[in-house]
């Protein structure tokens, strides 16, 4: 099936520093991906990996600074303004922190019908909100509460169902479950992937939390200082990462089992600057395995349907050589 | 013997829709050298349970009951004074934020030889002794480091200064509340080996305070699980987390996405919400949201003890 979203060598830069001394820095650096429909695609990486900025820029809430994005066969990084507003409600975006994104002054059944009134779309706003309240398992009283009446999993829920009401084909989801508590988690991520084969929706999940991914998403992307190092079907990749970041990620996620003490790869604690990219492979500086040649060439991302940009890929369960990495 | 020992403690607050009770009975001792965690989602008391201990409850709190023994002393009892000498020397704490920690308008050397203000050395060898105690906690450069200021670092290096601050005055307790929950997963991991080098160093005990099982599982010698306010399980780590013998804990530990391998068609959940506190429960706290509920539970369930690992809950002699 052809994809509904086709992102292109992306780039978004960012200008900063005193106008005399103006820098530019790329926080997404050349990133291409699909999204076919039905899909769930996972964006992961750390703060400041360009996750959140690269979601936007797909939403085109972000200007792009060099690449192409396509959505339902259209071109929609250089559409005007005016043109953009009606692919929004086929692409909705649902933001972090789910009480901070919903206003404190208008009532939950305001909050989700005001897609409709934005887009002027003709609907019994009451029908709605019935609706779109059940369809995120929320009682339809909830529509005369403010958000400060919510707890935050219900916040999220009402986050959902704004998302859903203009029934997009691709809905992109920042950290839907940042700040929730793990009993709660579950019933979100359940939420997202029942509406998903109910609707028949398309999903952009960006997360930091790598028990998220592995059950929601199908395929995923892994991302440092704003470039791709590993993406693949979330399965693969799970259960044999081959990119050594990849690998360190997967390594730091603590199992609630005091016997499994974890083989955990530990990497040095600083990131790089963005404006002071390192030369060579951008992870040499952090990498257990790196080599020689890893801070003189850059990796290429080989492979078709999992790319790695590593110049020494990984076997399956490898452990870091044994040598003090340099702190 | 014991480092810190909390007996029966209650807490309350008074709020417009009557009195809140954050803490009911709270009973569980932190052994010398030991590190003990606490989990338990919102609103089960953690935060509360600090401010206690550290004498900080907001103006609308109150202690209803109960001892907090530290070092022979009960801290419920000090005044403002006394335990202004505790804290910091004998007791100090990491944050979440580590930026709630820093001063943002001194340089991070200035900050570092300020609390040292106690310890009557000179001014240089309290820079010096700063600038070790970063070297400790791997900062690099640590001399360069005193003349920045805090919003020069990235988070993860500001909690390592937080760290550094707290561990510097060698106190015989460290109270850790969600020290990683604002860093990455691979700053995580490195802080959490960090805070067990300097507690294994300095010879402290520890209080670690977490909603992350996994990090608890890791980190933890034994385990207090709290819900809304109480102390529903508590034992080792491997007790509580291989045979965890209340009903919370255990629906607690299957939620858990990082327990399950493979991608699961639905991941399990609590149904329900903690009850409100202005009208505790006669019965077990839990009963409402437990699937094992049964007309016994609206009873005070009695402390279930066996082999040091306690659960309260009726049902507990079963498991």
């Amino acid at each position: 099936m052809s994809a509904i979203l086709e992102v292109r060598d992306l780039e978004v830069a960012f200008r900063v520093g005193p106008l005399v001394r103006r820098r530019s820095l790329l926080a997404v650096a050349g990133v291409s991906f699909d999204v076919r429909p039905g899909e769930t695609f996972a964006l992961v990486g750390e703060s400041g990996s360009g996750k959140t900025t690269l979601a936007r820029a797909v939403n085109r809430l972000q200007r792009v600074s060099a690449g192409s994005v396509n959505f339902e066969g259209r071109r929609i990084d250089t559409m005007s303004r005016g043109r953009i507003r009606p692919m929004r409600q086929r692409m909705a975006m649902m933001f972090q922190d789910p009480v901070g994104s919903l206003s404190p002054r208008m009532r939950v059944g305001d909050a989700v019908t005001e897609p409709f009134r934005i887009h002027k779309v003709e609907a019994s706003l009451k029908e709605e909100t019935e609706r779109l309240l059940s369809l995120v398992g929320l009682p339809a009283d909830f529509a005369n509460r403010y958000p400060h009446q919510l707890s935050g999993g219900q916040a999220r829920r009402v986050g959902v169902a704004r998302a859903i009401a203009l029934r997009p084909k691709l809905i992109i989801a920042d950290e839907p479950t940042a700040g929730l508590d793990v009993s709660v988690q579950g019933e979100v991520l359940n939420l997202l992937n029942d509406l998903r084969s109910r609707l028949g929706l398309a999903m952009i999940i960006i997360t930091h939390n790598l028990s998220v991914v592995s059950h929601v998403a199908d395929r995923m992307a892994v991302m440092y200082l704003g470039r791709f190092v590993e993406t693949g079907p979330t399965e693969e990749i799970f259960r044999a990462p081959k990119h050594p970041y990849t690998a360190a990620l997967l390594s730091a996620n603590p199992e609630p089992d005091p016997d499994k003490k974890s083989a955990r790869i530990s990497l040095p604690a600083e990131v790089p600057s963005l404006l002071a990219r390192p030369a060579g492979c951008e992870f040499h500086t952090r990498c257990p395995w790196a080599r020689d040649r890893c801070a003189k060439a850059a990796p290429r991302s080989e492979g078709r349907n999992r790319l790695v940009a590593c110049h020494f890929p990984l076997a399956p369960n490898a452990s870091p050589p044994e040598k003090e990495t340099v702190q | 013997m014991s480092e810190l020992e909390i007996l029966d403690l209650s807490v309350s607050f008074a709020t417009g829709g009557g009195d809140l009770q954050a803490l009911n009975k709270v009973t569980f001792k932190v052994p010398e050298h030991r590190i003990v965690g606490i989990v338990g989602e919102s609103g089960c008391g953690k935060s509360t349970l600090i401010d206690a201990i550290l004498g900080l409850l907001a103006d609308n709190g109150r202690i209803d009951g109960g001892e907090i023994l530290f070092e022979g002393r009960d801290l419920t009892k000090l005044g403002a004074k006394e335990l202004r000498e505790i804290r910091g020397p004998r007791i100090s704490t990491v944050f979440q934020d580590p930026m709630g920690a820093l001063n943002p308008v001194f340089r991070v050397g200035r900050q570092m030889t300020n609390i040292q203000y106690r310890s009557g050395l000179s001014k240089r060898e309290k820079a010096r002794r700063a600038a070790e105690m970063l070297r400790r906690v791997r900062m690099p450069d640590p001399e360069a480091a005193l003349s920045r200021y805090p919003h020069e670092f990235s988070g993860g290096m500001k909690q390592r200064i937080a760290i550094a601050m707290a561990m510097m005055m060698e106190p015989a307790l460290l109270i850790a509340d969600e020290p990683t929950t604002a860093l990455d997963a691979t700053l995580e991991a490195a802080t959490i080996d960090l805070l067990l080098e300097l507690q294994n160093q300095i010879g402290c005990s520890m209080l670690y305070v977490s909603h992350h099982m996994g990090v608890i599982a890791e980190l933890c010698d034994e385990v207090v699980v709290m819900y809304a306010g109480e102390v529903v399980e508590r034992g080792t780590t491997r007790q509580v987390f291989l045979k965890p013998r209340h009903p919370y804990t255990q629906r607690l530990i299957e939620c858990d996405p990082a327990r399950l391998a493979g991608r699961a068609e639905k991941l399990p959940t609590i149904p329900g919400d903690i009850p409100d506190l202005r009208a505790r429960p006669s019965g077990c706290v839990f009963a409402a949201r437990c699937s094992l509920r049964e007309e016994v539970c609206g009873e005070p369930p009695p402390e279930n003890v066996r082999e040091g690992h306690m659960a309260r809950c009726h049902r507990a002699a079963e498991n």
